[in-house]
């Protein structure tokens, strides 16, 4: 859960790169995959 | 015993040992605090937040002094992690490096004005390293088995 959270951080991340009109929203769902990391962390 | 607060460069890089496996305490407490990244990574999610919806005015002037934070310490902490010898605390350096490029372009945007070119192909790199890094821990966990973490 840890791995597959942090891809999802990456990819939200250089997808704001690519994507630049997209970046709020790409940010929001970064944040997001961020927070689910951090719970799996946490549960460790 | 004499254990002396440990300077942000003395912090030993993270090390990807099985979560079962007995570590020696000392090492322990030279190793850096999980808090300290996860505090780290909660302050650069909402630095880049707050940069897409402030961008004048005082919050303006905050979120581009909070992107000067986390330059500032995305370029330490990269150069920390460039010093080991493991692979994914090298890409999780050159990812800190990207990151402190582009979070000083947004600060210099934010603060002076000033508009570089570079700022998107280097989120893409921090990006992409992140991925890496990711990669990396699925295919620890996988070798580690169920019981893993």
């Amino acid at each position: 859960m840890v791995g597959a959270s942090e891809i999802a951080i990456g990819l939200a991340i250089a997808g704001s790169g690519v994507f630049g009109h997209l970046a709020p929203g790409l940010h929001l769902a970064a944040a997001a995959a961020l927070v689910v990391k951090e719970v799996a962390l946490n549960r460790r | 015993m004499n254990v002396r607060p440990a300077s942000f460069f003395d912090y030993k890089p993270r090390e990807r040992v099985p979560f079962k496996q007995h570590r020696d305490p000392m090492a322990e407490l030279r190793e850096e605090n999980p808090l300290s990244s996860q505090a780290f990574e909660v302050a650069h999610m909402g630095t880049d937040i707050t940069l897409d919806y402030a961008h004048h005015g005082v919050a303006g002037m905050a979120a581009g002094g909070a992107a000067l934070g986390v330059a500032a310490v995305s370029a330490c902490w990269g150069v920390a992690r460039l010093r080991s010898s493991a692979l994914p605390d090298k890409i999780d350096g050159i990812g800190h490096l990207a990151l402190a490029g582009s979070s000083g372009m947004h600060a210099l945007e934010h603060l002076g004005g000033v508009h570089l070119p570079g700022g998107p192909a280097l989120e893409v790199v921090h990006g992409l390293a992140t991925v890496g890094l990711g990669v990396s821990e699925l295919i620890r966990a996988r070798q580690e088995g169920p019981a893993g973490p």
